[in-house]
Parts: C-alpha cells; sequence; structure tokens
C-alpha cells in the first residue's frame, strides 16, 4: 500500500519522528540517571512532549483520510497536558515525604517534610 | 506508510522493553511506580498506531482516550496509597 506524500503527510511523519525521538531520550534517561529525583525527569519529558506530537501526527493523518475523528486526538493532546505534570508532581511529593535517598551528585535536597497522617488501624485499635 | 509506521511500532515496543528493565529492577519502589507510567505512557501510542495498522481508528481512539483517563487515575491512587503506607523504599 503506497499512498501519495502529501505536504500534510510530511509533516506528520517529522512529528512521528520526533515523538518517537522524545520516547527513546525518556527511555535512556530512565535507565541512565542517577537517582529518583532525576529519573523521574526522563520519563515526564517522553510523556509531556512524545504523546502530544504523535497525537499531532495522528489528527493530521485521520484529517488527510478525511475521517471524524481528529477530535479525539485533540482531546487526548488536551488531557495529556492537563494530567502528566500533575500525577508526576504529587508522585515526588509522595516520594520525598517518604524520603527516597538521592545521590550526592544531585544538587539540592528535598525540602518537604512528611505528611502528618492518621494511622486509622491504630487509632480504632486503640480505641 | 505501513511500513513507516510498523517500524515506528517496533522501536517504541523496543524502548518499552528498557523502561520495562526500571520497572523489574527498580533500586525502590517510586522507580518501579513512574517505570509503570512511562509503561502506560508508551501504550497510549502503541494503541494508537495499532489502529492505523489495524485499519480500525474509530474503535481505537476511543480505546486510547478511555485508557489516558484509567492511567492518570491509577497513578495517583498508586501513589497517595504508597505515600500513606509506613513501608521502606
Amino acid at each position: 500500500m503506497s499512498e501519495p506524500a502529501t505536504p500534510l503527510l510530511f509533516v506528520a511523519a517529522v512529528a512521528a519522528w520526533m515523538g518517537s525521538f522524545f520516547f527513546l531520550a525518556g527511555a535512556i534517561g530512565f535507565l541512565r540517571l542517577p537517582d529518583f529525583y532525576t529519573r523521574v525527569h526522563a520519563p515526564t519529558k517522553a510523556a509531556t512532549l512524545g504523546i502530544p506530537l504523535m497525537a499531532f501526527a495522528s489528527m493530521l493523518v485521520h484529517l488527510g483520510a478525511g475521517f471524524e475523528i481528529w477530535m479525539e486526538d485533540v482531546l487526548i493532546i488536551l488531557f495529556v497536558f492537563l494530567t502528566v505534570p500533575v500525577s508526576t508532581q504529587i508522585l515526588i511529593r509522595a516520594a520525598a515525604a517518604r524520603k527516597v535517598p538521592s545521590s550526592p551528585e544531585t544538587v539540592g535536597r528535598p525540602s518537604i517534610e512528611p505528611v502528618e497522617r492518621v494511622d486509622v488501624d491504630r487509632v480504632n485499635q486503640e480505641e | 506508510m505501513t511500513t513507516f509506521i510498523m517500524a515506528l511500532t517496533v522501536g517504541i515496543a523496543l524502548t518499552m522493553l528498557v523502561s520495562l528493565y526500571r520497572l523489574l529492577h527498580g533500586p525502590t519502589l517510586w522507580d518501579r511506580l513512574s517505570g509503570l507510567g512511562l509503561v502506560g505512557t508508551k501504550t497510549i501510542v502503541l494503541v494508537l498506531l495499532m489502529g492505523r495498522i489495524t485499519g480500525r481508528e474509530d474503535i481505537f481512539v476511543d480505546i486510547t482516550l478511555s485508557y489516558t483517563l484509567i492511567s492518570f487515575i491509577g497513578a495517583l491512587a498508586l501513589a497517595k496509597y504508597f505515600e500513606g503506607k509506613e513501608t521502606g523504599p
């Protein structure tokens, strides 16, 4: 199956290449960075830049093929931009509150105090 | 174009294997959690590409959208659960 190389498909191919480059960079960084606080940076970069570029390429392909579903690709882009930073920040706050060790090469230390939480099981036992 | 999309799918599956290593051998629990997030992220794109390969985009885009939702809620719930738990790293 060979389709004519329209400019729309060319832009979609460039966007798909860039997205897969960010996925590769995220995987390599996730494998090689020294500790958790630096390591969590790489998957977030892959998610916030890789998925929107890929969904943008998918949107262009759907537009070129005359499908009506390109709005859902726009929804995917919006949703990923909204949710991925939120979930990553909550993950890092939880890890910092649990005092995950950081490597000595990492500049800066997490300064979040552990969240005061009521241990429900212990309270029930004491009552 | 099918060859191009096949090549992209194989490449993303290979990078998924790399992040699976961190998910299995991560030094701390939190590395495993973020590895789970990365595998979920790549699954989203993989499902999009699978839709283009099989030619059923109208179904696979819906699956992608709902998978994005489920992955976000799952990551949030797991992070909050392990934050309150008194386990080691």
